[in-house]
């Protein structure tokens, strides 16, 4: 599908920089949208697909390390593949602790190139999934009742039924059925699936006392 | 009634009734004599056109014409009645020719009882005019009208000599001319004493500034003392005149003039107050002492007007001294300025110069004063400043910086001028003010102040000359990379099947124009390093070791850096352009300091010149850094090459361009102990330019 097909996004402030790696990512077929500054690229509405950026570290205005701290601040870190014109070493690392992908110094051969923004198209891949994963698991689990919230939060500590009922005050019967129900909603196949499911939604096991 | 035809009137020439000699400026025949004539009562005046027809006539006359025309004489109103005469026309005419006549009766029984009594008739040329007039002279009075007539006569003299004695005159001889003057109204007034005093405003003394004697017969009045007459100086003040002819007649209480007349033996005295400057603080004082006088009215106005003469030379003289004395002080002031200040009038003559014009243009100030400015400046300067008197005549305040030649002998100097019109009361330009000030040493310091900067911004240029900076840096590496992008898709789009021809010709279109721009930066580096013209002089070597030490010094300090020198003595010039020489020296300092920079201890930056065989003058660079390992010794100088871990490589290879430009060789020398020494070598003029280049 189109929808998944995915795109550079390619800031750089320098025009031939733009249009040679426009034609070269052209040339390898890869789909490419061009930016001449970072503000541009936060002002524009960006396509649903797979992406990640191709972003020149010195620009005038603000440069390549602003904005990636600005997109994670926003929430929205796609991956990113810096290129610069300098063998700053120190300034790499501090980029990659950041959640960069990769550092590409110019000039460098298409290979590497592509390499790079394929890893990049990987890392958004997943992230992606992992994003839409979320969201079905909190669609999931909001349609869980409060008492049923409650069993899954003992469940996932590893608790026996005789002991949430013990806990609760209910009936070990009524314990199973709760506990059915939230197998059920929240389409886990075992208890270490539905311990992991817990993990992602951030949601706390409650121990017996 | 006609005239008795048998008379015929003698007619006799007759000299002037004064002792002066005859002349026709006379004021014996001036109309203001014949004016005052009128007025009087001596005799029969007339005067009459050149027809014989009286025009006018004083009182008596008037009486006599009166009766005439009662009597029935008709036309008497003539001249030719009043002389009896046939026809007065040859005779009218005689009188413009020879001035004076006097006609001798008498006409008896021509007419009315009073023109019996005239004996003689006077008869005078008015000069300037086509007049006569005439005086009808009767007996007994008629000696007494002569005489009358003729003291006229000396008091207009008088006055007239004594107007002219003060005009023009300049201060210093006002006092003689008074002196003399007052010796002339001693005589005609025939007085004893006369004095010409002056009150003090507010005071009750006066002074006597000077003071005439009848030939030493008298004592003159003490012209040191102030005369304590509090009376008469209030009388004085007042303005009116006051005169006794005998002591008795001086009033009781005023004490002090009482005895100051008993002590002088003062019978009779007259004062007659003047105004000196607008007030009366002048007086003429008037003594008598062998007699008791009477001071007739009409003197008393005579002397009035001609102290006023006294009074008005002395005024304008206190004026001019005050004038003369303000002008001093303003010359104490402007001479101790350090500016040249003039005043021009609007006919561009100086009227006005201090005494610095005197050490600028070495003339004495009184030959530049009432000269014009294009005659005291030269044609050449003149022109310069042209545009500027302009605007100043024309009544703007303008301000200017010129460099001028004033003298042709000395050199030019920088001038800041000045020129503040100054306006009449009816907004009038008269002439400006000119300030100038000498500012070539200010500029001096200033052209001085702008060499050091340029040299700094060079200096500074060169200093980077070693690592070039990031920028440029970056400059390069965009187009290089946007070529290998476009050299690579080019490649891509080829080996498809079929090969897209059109974006492979795009790209390459892409690649060379990103060349060109990489060249330009390149073409930018070139310049940035080598600074304006390439000049070719001798240079002292040593002397250039020394410029650079100067230039680095600040630096060297800050960077704890010891510099030494061992310079070779009497070294022979090269020939080059000590710019770019420096900029060798310089970058090899730098890279020596810089790789001082790396090692803990502390050594020393040395520089040293020698002679080299064949003529040739070495300049060595050692630095007590690591050293450099032999096998990069080549390379070292090669553009792009570096062991510096920021670095671009540049320095090495432009000092080597410089040098080779030169004539000379530049190399490394790796020494012991680790350190290293770079050398370039400087041909001579000695062994001359033999196949050297």
């Amino acid at each position: 599908m189109e929808d998944d097909k995915p795109i550079v996004m390619i800031i750089d402030d320098d025009a031939s920089m733009r249009s040679s790696l426009q034609r070269l990512l052209l040339a390898s077929g890869i789909d490419n949208i061009v930016f001449s500054s970072a503000q541009e690229f936060l002002s524009a509405r960006l396509p649903d697909r797979p992406c990640c950026l191709l972003l020149d570290i010195r620009m005038p205005g603000m440069d390549g390390m602003e904005l990636q701290s600005e997109l994670v601040k926003i929430g929205r870190d796609l991956p990113i593949v810096f290129i610069t014109g300098h063998g700053d070493v120190p300034m790499s690392v501090q980029a990659m602790k950041a959640g960069a992908t990769n550092f590409l110094q110019k000039p460098f051969e298409h290979r590497v190139l592509l390499d790079a923004i394929n890893e990049s198209f990987e890392k958004d891949r997943t992230q992606r999934l992992a994003r839409t994963q979320l969201k079905k698991l909190q669609e999931r689990a909001g349609g869980l009742t409060p008492r049923e919230q409650e069993i899954f939060a003992f469940v996932v500590s590893g608790a026996l039924n005789k002991q949430i009922a013990y806990e609760l005050g209910i009936q070990e019967g009524t314990v199973k059925v709760h506990r059915h129900q939230v197998m059920e909603k929240m389409q886990s196949r075992s208890l270490a699936e539905l311990v992991k499911m817990a993990a992602t939604l951030g949601i706390e096991a409650r121990s017996v006392s | 009634m006609l005239l008795p035809p048998q008379t015929i009137p003698r007619i006799e020439d007759r000299e002037r009734c004064t002792s002066s000699p005859v002349s026709p400026m006379s004021p014996y025949t001036s109309m203001p004599l014949a004016e005052s004539l009128l007025q009087s009562n001596l005799g029969f005046i007339f005067i009459s056109d050149s027809n014989g027809r009286l025009l006018r006539y004083n009182e008596n006359l008037a009486r006599l014409l009166e009766d005439a025309a009662a009597m029935g004489f008709k036309e008497s109103a003539t001249v030719s009645f009043l002389l009896s005469l046939d026809s007065e026309l040859d005779f009218l005419a005689e009188i413009f020719s020879r001035g004076t006549i006097l006609i001798e009766g008498p006409w008896p029984g021509c007419g009315p009882g009073a023109h019996d009594r005239i004996v003689a008739w006077l008869l005078h040329h008015i000069v300037d005019t086509d007049l006569c007039i005439g005086v009808g002279l009767e007996e007994p009075r008629r000696h007494r009208v002569e005489t009358e007539l003729e003291r006229r006569l000396k008091y207009q003299n008088l006055v007239s000599n004594l107007s002219s004695r003060f005009v023009n005159l300049p201060p210093r001889d006002v006092d003689l001319e008074i002196k003399k003057g007052l010796e002339q109204v001693g005589e005609f007034f025939e007085l004893e004493r006369c004095a010409f005093a002056e009150v003090y405003p507010g005071g009750k003394s006066y002074q006597a500034l000077h003071c005439w004697v009848k030939s030493g017969l008298f004592t003159p009045l003490s012209q040191d003392t102030h005369q304590f007459m509090p009376m008469l100086t209030e009388r004085i003040r007042g303005g009116a005149p006051y005169g006794f002819s005998c002591r008795e007649e001086i009033p009781g209480n005023w004490v002090h003039e009482r005895r100051f007349a008993q002590g002088e033996g003062i019978q009779a005295g007259l004062m007659v107050p003047l105004k000196v400057g607008g007030s009366f603080l002048g007086a003429f004082l008037i003594d008598s002492f062998t007699k008791e006088h009477d001071w007739p009215d009409e003197m008393v106005e005579e002397l009035r007007f001609v102290g006023g003469i006294f009074a008005n030379a002395i005024a304008r003289r206190r004026a001019e001294e005050e004038l003369a004395g303000s002008e001093k002080r303003l010359r104490m002031i402007t001479n101790a300025l350090p500016l040249l200040i003039a005043y021009v009038g609007a006919d561009r003559r100086y009227r006005f110069n201090n005494k610095a014009y005197e050490q600028w243009y070495g003339i004495p100030i009184e030959q530049v004063h009432g000269k014009t400015m294009r005659e005291v400046l030269g044609e050449e300067v003149y022109a310069r400043c042209k545009p500027y008197v302009d605007e100043a005549l024309s009544g703007v305040s303008v301000n200017y910086r010129l460099e001028l030649k004033l003298r042709q002998d000395k050199a030019p100097r920088f001038v800041e001028a000045s020129y503040l019109p100054h306006l009449g009361p009816g907004g009038e330009v008269l002439g400006f003010y000119s300030l100038l000030q000498d500012v070539t040493d200010r500029k001096r310091v200033e052209m001085e102040l702008q060499r050091k900067r340029d040299e700094l911004a060079h200096v500074t240029r060169v200093a980077t000359l070693g690592e070039l900076s990031a920028s440029m840096v970056h400059e390069l590496n965009q187009p290089l990379a946007a070529i290998l992008n476009n050299a690579q898709a080019a490649e891509i789009f080829l080996e498809r099947d079929p090969p897209d021809l059109k974006e492979a010709k795009e790209a390459l279109k892409d690649i060379v124009s990103d060349d060109l721009r990489a060249g330009e930066v390149i073409r930018r580096l070139r310049a940035y390093v080598v600074k304006g013209d390439v000049k070719s002089e001798p240079i002292q070597v040593n002397e250039l070791v020394n410029d650079v030490l100067s230039l680095v010094r600040n630096d060297a300090n800050l960077h704890k850096l010891k510099i030494s020198t061992e310079l070779a003595s009497e070294l022979p010039a090269v020939q080059g352009d000590p710019v770019q020489l420096q900029q060798v020296l310089i970058n090899l300092l730098l890279n020596g300091g810089q790789a001082m920079n790396a090692m803990p201890s502390s050594g020393r930056l040395v520089i040293s010149t020698s002679r080299m065989d064949k003529g040739e003058i070495k300049v060595s660079v050692t630095d007590g850094g690591p050293g450099i390992d032999e096998e990069f010794a080549e390379r070292i100088f090669d553009a792009f090459f570096t062991t510096k871990r920021e670095g671009m490589g540049m320095g090495l290879s432009i000092c080597r361009s410089i040098v080779n430009a030169h004539g000379g060789r530049i190399w490394m020398e790796p020494r012991a102990e680790g350190r290293s020494t770079f050398s370039f070598s400087l041909p001579t003029k000695e062994r001359g330019t033999d196949g050297r280049r």
